[in-house]
């Protein structure tokens, strides 16, 4: 899924809630004008931004340092591909989970294509658009 | 669930089946958290299969895995009871939407 494209976006962030502003204003100034629907990159990018920030660290004591998460995009001929980032505790099942849960359906929706990587040290979500003809 | 349609109550499983299958295209063959696909609306339970036990799931359009008591009857009849979750299988209209919405269809309408 992913290309060996140099970033047009790559930055990083602190796992706070104002990251998903952060990220979705820098996301949204990239995709705007290159695929069909800019707002629908930057409300995708607000989701997995708000779920790292809700869940990737919350092992973490309050007082600590916040962790981050990072938000690439790479653009080749056909998508523009988003990956968010982080390196917290991963996906797990837990009862009390906080939010409605609707992060993930939403992203899954706009998305033309979408990949979530479980690995050791941290989520990945990957996220593809497809790019306009004049993209 | 009074006041949701079958047919609501399908897609929603359907798009957390499409999370799902994001998640299975991410993993290795170890026991990984996905989604619970029952239809309601703000359950945003995970639980943890491994891939067998996914791709298990996964090869019947009509089927999907819910947790213990999440299971709505009325669009729906437990085939599986396992430890962790349960399989459900679509009937009526729920389960014409699930296979059309199948994401391993050729063609997912």
């Amino acid at each position: 899924m992913e290309k060996a494209t140099a970033p047009a976006l790559d930055i990083t962030l602190p796992a706070v809630p104002g990251a998903a502003s952060d990220a979705r204003r820098a996301v949204h100034e990239v995709a705007a004008g290159r695929v069909g629907d800019g707002y629908a990159v930057a409300l995708a990018v607000s989701e997995a931004v708000t779920n790292a920030v809700i869940h990737a660290y919350r092992d973490r004591a309050p007082d600590s340092e916040p962790g981050e998460v990072q938000v690439t995009v790479t653009i080749d001929g056909e998508e523009l591909l988003v990956s968010v980032a982080d390196e917290g505790m991963g996906m797990r099942p837990r009862a009390d989970s906080p939010g409605a849960g609707l992060g993930l359906p939403i992203i899954a929706t706009l998305a033309d294509r979408f990949e979530v990587r479980q690995q050791t040290g941290g989520t990945r979500l990957l996220f593809g658009f497809r790019l306009t003809a004049a993209g | 669930m009074a006041g949701v349609s079958e047919e609501r109550l399908a897609i929603n499983e359907a798009t957390f089946r499409k999370v799902n299958e994001g998640i299975e295209a991410g993993s290795d063959d170890h026991r990984m958290a996905f989604a619970c696909e029952c239809g309601r609306l703000g359950c945003n339970r995970l639980l943890e299969l491994s891939r067998p036990e996914y791709d298990a799931v996964r090869e019947h359009p009509r089927r999907f895995f819910v947790l213990a008591g999440h299971e709505l009857l009325d669009i729906e009849r437990v085939i599986e009871r396992h430890d962790r979750y349960l399989v459900v299988e679509k009937v009526g209209e729920a389960g014409a939407v699930a296979e059309r919405t199948d994401p391993r269809r050729d063609d997912p309408g």
